[in-house]
């Protein structure tokens, strides 16, 4: 019985041997391609850094309106930013070529659903750089037009319009990654819809006083109107 | 009278052109005429006064004493009903027809009919032809309110950049001879083509910076066509953009000029008559005050430090006290001018930030002039002027240093 016994041990021991023996190839698969990867991440990585800093990259996103990347980006610097998106994105392929080294069929539907999945979230990731950008460009010229027109309020309504779009851009990167589903679009619809019926009820009921009053302001005190005197051109 | 249906392909030679870009029907010409044949001895040379008309097809003309009639397809300014083309478009249609009768000058009127008359018809067509002048430019009389930004801005820009002192660069009348026609009749940079389609004051800043003998007229009150829009940041950004645009794009002619010289005026200045009116420059203030609060962080992109340390002072000071140095008045032009060029900003954006800043400018010169009559308030531009041309070393250091002066 004993025999039995030792006999079925080892039958079961030398499953587990092979079966790491079988992995080991594709384990020193994986730490080489994470090694390479590790150093072709290092070297591109240095590359966008000096390109970028050629350009001037953050100063010139900066100027152009894009200033939120900035509030996100590792010491405000767009360019660190970059830098280290492109640097982790290099070891997660290795890492992901290294995985389809192992050559089972887990793995393999594994790295298809990731690979699949990643145009989408390219897509997302420019939704949101263009949404941004459309934030931010809308909410200066909201601001600039509001102060031209004398709204005591310009800047509430810059940083409303910017945000409408920022919510906007949000909600459609998520709709597009899959994410949430449903809820996303529904809460999106609630918020907005709240923020236009509330604006509805304050002019038309609990405001109209105060409205009125601000309008009478505006249309009596505008510049325009004291200009008269003055011809421009 | 013969009625002659004729083309302008038709016209063989015409010694004077007159343009009309405004006259909105024929049924209103006759006054046009009986001013064009007092202005003109037609039975020494013939004249051809083109008007607007919504005919396609060949043109009937009324000739009577060697004076022609036109009615030519000139395109609706902007303003007027059926607009569809901006003013350069109307300008080069009458050009057009100047050349091809041989013209040796052509006035350009583009006021109202009311403004329409011999002697100013003279006044545009007598320094062409009598003094080989290349381009007239009509200097306005007007009160000390009149021309703000012409004052403020446009005359001293181009006087201090292109060395020529045109007291009213935007005219929208001229006397132009057959040889300044040419120049201006040749299509523009495709970089300045979209910038001139809706105003006329590249055709002085082309003048000015060729070889052209360039002088003014004395023209009297300006009676405008054309109603001045209200809004005023957007009048700020269809000028001052075809400015900085040519700025940039000429940078290498106007920064060989070193100092302005006045040009050749005909005529004797009209009196006006100023009526006295108090001017409110409060919500003048408050609007830059308002500015000031919210735009800081777009004025940071263009101005530099000192320049914004200057305009925080300002919006503490009382009205009483409000006054822009001219010195600070110019460097801001300048300094907008370079963000025009280095595209800071969106640059529609950049040139309505600039609202608030002429605002106080206004207000500061209507404190200044408010016990002036004409003559002071235009001693003062000419201190403006001389201000501008002081900072010109400024200008000259950043826009060829920008970087170093990078706010």
């Amino acid at each position: 019985m004993w025999e039995q016994a030792s006999q079925a041990l080892n039958q079961s021991w030398n499953r587990v041997v092979r079966s790491v023996a079988g992995l080991l190839p594709g384990i020193v698969a994986l730490i080489v391609a994470l090694l390479v990867s590790f150093l072709l991440a290092w070297l591109l990585a240095f590359l966008v850094r000096q390109i970028l800093r050629s350009m001037q990259f953050d100063r010139r996103l900066m100027e152009s309106g894009a200033s939120g990347l900035s509030d996100i980006a590792p010491r405000n610097s767009p360019a660190l930013l970059v830098e280290r998106a492109v640097f982790w994105i290099v070891i997660l392929m290795g890492l992901l070529i290294g995985i389809a080294a192992f050559d089972t069929t887990l793995t393999s539907q594994l790295l298809l659903r990731i690979f699949s999945y990643l145009p989408q979230v390219a897509a997302a990731v420019i939704l949101l750089i263009i949404g941004n950008f459309f934030a931010h460009f809308l909410g200066r010229s909201v601001l600039i037009g509001a102060v031209n027109m004398n709204l005591q309020y310009a800047s509430l309504l810059s940083a409303g319009v910017k945000w409408m779009v920022l919510v906007l851009a949000v909600t459609m990167a998520l709709d597009h990654l899959g994410i949430g589903g449903g809820v996303v679009n529904v809460a999106f619809g609630i918020l907005f819809g709240g923020i236009v019926l509330a604006l509805a009820l304050a002019v038309g009921l609990g405001s109209k006083d105060l409205v009125s009053r601000s309008l009478e302001r505006q249309s009596s005190r505008r510049p325009e109107e004291v200009e008269e005197p003055f011809q421009h051109l | 009278m013969e009625r002659e249906a004729v083309t302008a392909e038709e016209i063989a030679h015409s010694d004077l052109v007159i343009g009309l870009p405004t006259c909105a029907s024929v049924e209103t010409i006759g006054h046009v005429v009986d001013a064009v044949r007092t202005a003109v001895d037609s039975s020494q040379v013939s004249a051809t006064v083109v008007i607007r008309s919504d005919a396609s097809g060949p043109a009937p003309l009324e000739s009577h004493n060697g004076l022609k009639l036109l009615p030519y397809p000139i395109p609706a300014v902007g303003g007027l009903p059926g607009a569809t083309e901006g003013w350069s478009d109307a300008y080069r249609a009458i050009f057009a027809v100047s050349k091809k009768t041989g013209a040796r000058a052509t006035a350009m009127l583009g006021a109202d009919l009311e403004g329409f008359t011999a002697e100013r018809t003279e006044r545009l067509l007598r320094p062409v032809d009598d003094n080989g002048a290349d381009l007239v430019v009509a200097s306005y009389a007007h009160n000390k309110y009149e021309g703000m930004i012409t004052s403020g801005i446009l005359y001293p820009l181009t006087s201090t950049l292109y060395g020529k002192r045109v007291r009213w660069p935007y005219a929208a009348d001229f006397g132009l001879s057959a040889r300044m026609i040419d120049r201006l009749s040749s299509p523009p940079p495709p970089a300045l083509a979209a910038s001139r389609r809706d105003t006329l004051i590249w055709m002085v800043l082309d003048a000015i910076r060729g070889d052209f003998d360039v002088c003014q007229t004395h023209f009297g009150a300006r009676v405008r066509a054309v109603r001045e829009p209200t809004d005023l940041s957007s009048m700020l950004a269809h000028v001052l953009g075809p400015i900085f645009l040519d700025m940039e794009f000429n940078a290498a002619q106007w920064q060989r000029v070193h100092s302005s010289l006045p040009v050749t005026t005909f005529g004797h200045p009209a009196a006006l008559v100023e009526e006295p009116h108090t001017v409110d420059v409060r919500p003048l203030i408050e609007a830059f005050q308002l500015g000031f609060q919210n735009l800081q962080p777009v004025w940071s992109l263009v101005l530099p430090p000192a320049t914004l340390l200057d305009l925080k002072k300002l919006t503490l000071a009382p009205p009483e006290h409000f006054r822009i140095k001219d010195a600070l008045w110019a460097r801001i032009i300048y300094d907008f001018a370079l963000g025009h060029r280095l595209r800071i900003l969106n640059r529609d954006h950049l040139l309505r930030a600039l609202t608030p800043l002429y605002r106080a400018w206004v207000a500061s010169y209507a404190l200044e002039v408010e016990n002036a009559d004409t003559e002071q308030a235009e001693r003062r531009v000419e201190q403006l002027r001389l201000a501008y041309e002081s900072e010109r070393r400024y200008l000259l250091s950043r826009w060829r240093w920008p970087d170093r002066f990078s706010p």
